[in-house]
């Protein structure tokens, strides 16, 4: 019996049921919604990548670039394939070095040939190990070689490629486009690449520049008296750009995941 | 009588009651959902600080490395005044102004000594001998370095130095232990054929510093600048000190062509070996070496031996000097041996520039020898062919009637006097006049966490 003033427990539970269950459709309903036009993932070639900004591929980039950051410090030497050079002309050798094409760590036995000053003349020395570079790369894709000490001589440290790719997802009548990022880092003594890579809505980081720039501190045609400087590159960030948040003052948004890499460290 | 339930105000209070219930769970829904999102939030922010602190740390390894460099260019820098500081406290020094806020770096091991670098001349010990780059070597190696180098060095054994970095990474202390092992290299400053070199203290230069012909690699121009290595120490990015290494190949031919440099070959080749061309009494008598008024020829194939007064001394170095002008010194070879003796020769014209300088004429050399003029007008007849060195200061000239053949020339990037094209050098340079070449002493260092 109840006292008439109120619910009795058993009302109370069929309540408290029948509104969570209620609420939670309605949330669910309203998360699917936002998903379904804001997708948290889409599917390319066959693989699920989230889009960005994501926290899924956030820890993963964290540690691929750990990985970097302590290749880079033990550097001997710091070769960048691909990427823009600003500062010499457009039609000049050294500019036309694509990202190379190799997906898999490169085994250089013999340094006695050297270490050039220039990417380009990097890759002429050591071509038969290093492969074939890019056809048709995207101005964001770039190659990074890493020489370190090794136990007797050098050894290359690390290989890493960066790549974009744009794609279209097609849902109904509906398309929506897309440019995927995908970072990988090979090292010695793993079988499997370190890797992170997302999708992010096309155009959404136009502000943003991803890429690699070249400085020269000398060019000329002739590869002996060729010197590159340091190279800026710029990783994609599966997170937040740093810098704009719209304020006036503020930077212009830029990745955390930026080094100035020098070829003669 | 009716119940509670039938009377219109419960009913609105229990429909009021239920609608409180509602809001409660619904509260606590978007309560959760938006402590997820904090909770998502947070873990990102502590991610981003700790890799930001992860990159500081990474910076510092190479900064510690560069304290090293510069501090051994300090103590071992051929040529250079000793060093008062110790190796420790100039590295403490150092240590103390990369040091930010919050963190310190302290000294754990340093060598002892360091290993000592012998170079001609030297009145006690022979040269070190130049090998090839041993494979150990390779490891301390960058690309400038590997161009610098060369195919001879004398590669000195490996100083190691141990670091320890306190350091508050998101409210908690850590220590993190690094190594840097050093090696000092001498290489010999006939590395290149031809050496357009620049001066640290001069300005100027000639488009033949950035001929084709000149095989010295670019960037010694920025060393014009007298404050340029005490502007690299000053910076921390990796752009400045880009030319490190050939700055110090800068400061080497700087130190060729000082007075200090004069004075330990004077002083090595003694009194019977100091020849005044323009004094016939009071100076040395050089074996193979006639005068004839303001002309003077030196037979090269009879050179050694010395006289002045009774001291009689044989040598491999020798100093020919004028302090006027109008003096011409000849040099000859009538023995034409080859595989002799090397021998060292400075050559001196007046120390005031303006007043004229020593007329040095080439003929064909075959005994080696490398040749340091100071002030020099260097003339050569057709094919003339030099087994050696020849140096010459930012004050001499060079003219051949045909291209002089030679081991190796150096002259400053800034003369207009001195013409790569002149000089044909695919000569000799025989390892013997080699090791009497001045050299410089580059150090190469690597890091590491430990």
């Amino acid at each position: 019996m109840h006292s008439g003033r109120g619910f009795v427990l058993i009302e109370v539970l069929i309540v408290l049921l029948i509104s969570s269950v209620v609420v939670a459709a309605i949330l669910g309903g309203l998360v699917a919604l936002v998903r379904g036009l804001q997708p948290q993932d889409i599917v390319v070639n066959g693989e699920a990548l989230p889009v960005a900004p994501t926290f899924g591929a956030f820890p993963s980039a964290v540690r691929l670039h750990e990985a970097f950051s302590n290749h880079v410090s033990a550097a001997r030497a710091t070769y960048v394939f691909g990427g823009r050079h600003l500062s010499i002309p457009a039609n000049a050798p050294a500019a036309q070095l694509a990202p190379l094409k190799i997906q898999a760590l490169p085994q250089i036995a013999d340094f006695t040939a050297g270490l050039p000053m220039d990417a380009k003349s990097f890759y002429d020395t050591y071509a038969d190990v290093l492969g074939d570079t890019e056809a048709a790369p995207n101005a964001d894709d770039f190659s990074i070689i890493v020489i370190e000490p090794g136990d007797t001589g050098l050894t290359v440290g690390c290989l890493v490629q960066v790549r974009r790719t744009d794609v279209g997802i097609s849902d109904g009548n509906a398309r929506t486009d897309y440019t995927t990022r995908e970072v990988k880092l090979w090292e010695p003594g793993t079988a499997e690449p370190l890797r992170y890579a997302y999708a992010e809505r096309h155009g959404q980081t136009d502000p943003v520049f991803i890429g690699a720039v070249h400085t020269w501190m000398r060019f000329q045609l002739s590869p002996a008296q060729r010197e590159e400087g340091p190279a800026c590159v710029v990783f994609p960030d599966p997170w937040v750009y740093s810098g704009s948040r719209g304020q006036a003052d503020d930077l212009p948004a830029f990745s955390r995941f930026s080094y100035f890499l020098a070829v003669s460290p | 009588m009716m119940g509670d339930r039938h009377n219109p105000r419960m009913r609105r209070r229990g429909q009021g009651g239920y609608l409180v219930v509602l809001f409660v769970i619904i509260v606590a829904f978007v309560g959760v959902l938006a402590s997820m999102q904090v909770l998502v939030l947070t873990s990102v922010a502590t991610t981003s600080r700790a890799y930001d602190s992860f990159r500081q740390g990474s910076i510092e390894l190479p900064r510690i490395q560069r304290a090293v460099t510069e501090s051994l260019f300090d103590q071992c820098q051929i040529g250079a005044p000793a060093a008062t500081a110790t190796l420790a406290d100039a590295l403490s020094a150092r240590l103390l102004e990369l040091a930010p806020a919050g963190s310190s770096i302290s000294v754990v091991t340093v060598p002892d000594s360091l290993p000592a670098a012998i170079t001609f001349p030297s009145s006690t010990a022979s040269p070190d001998s130049f090998a090839a780059v041993p494979l150990d070597l390779q490891p301390y190696l960058t690309p400038e370095l590997y161009t610098l180098l060369g195919p001879q060095v004398v590669a000195y054994p490996e100083c190691r130095f141990a670091f320890t970095s306190a350091r508050t990474v998101l409210g908690t202390a850590y220590t993190f232990p690094s190594e840097v092992r050093a090696r000092l290299i001498a290489v010999p400053l006939t590395r290149f054929p031809i050496a357009a070199y620049e001066l640290p203290v001069d300005i100027g230069t000639t488009p033949t510093a950035a001929s084709p012909a000149s095989a010295m690699p670019a960037g010694l121009v920025p060393t014009r600048d007298a404050a340029f290595v005490a502007d690299l120490q000053g910076q921390s990015g990796v752009l400045p000190y880009h030319y490190r290494q050939r700055s110090v190949t800068a400061a080497a031919y700087q130190y060729v062509f000082s007075q200090a440099y004069i004075d330990r070959v004077a002083e090595y080749a003694g009194i019977a070996h100091f020849c005044d061309l323009a004094a016939t009494t009071g100076t040395a008598t050089l074996a193979g070496l006639t005068k004839a008024g303001t002309i003077a020829t030196w037979d090269l194939g009879h050179a050694g031996s010395g006289t002045y007064g009774t001291i009689t001394t044989a040598s491999d170095a020798a100093v020919v000097f004028t302090e006027s002008a109008g003096y011409d010194l000849r040099l000859v070879d009538s023995v034409g041996d080859s595989t002799g003796s090397p021998l060292f020769l400075l050559v001196l014209g007046p120390a005031n520039a303006s007043v004229g300088a020593l007329a040095l004429d080439l003929s064909s050399l075959a005994r080696p020898v490398v040749i340091v003029g100071y002030n020099v007008r260097v003339t050569a007849g057709t094919a003339v062919a030099v087994n050696g060195a020849l140096f010459l200061d930012p004050a001499s000239t060079l003219a051949a009637s045909t291209p002089v053949t030679l081991g190796h020339l150096s002259y400053w990037a800034g003369a207009t006097a001195v013409d790569a094209a002149d000089v044909n050098a695919t000569g000799v340079m025989t390892a013997a006049a080699q090791a009497l070449a001045p050299r410089v002493l580059y150090v190469a260092t690597r890091a590491a966490r430990l």
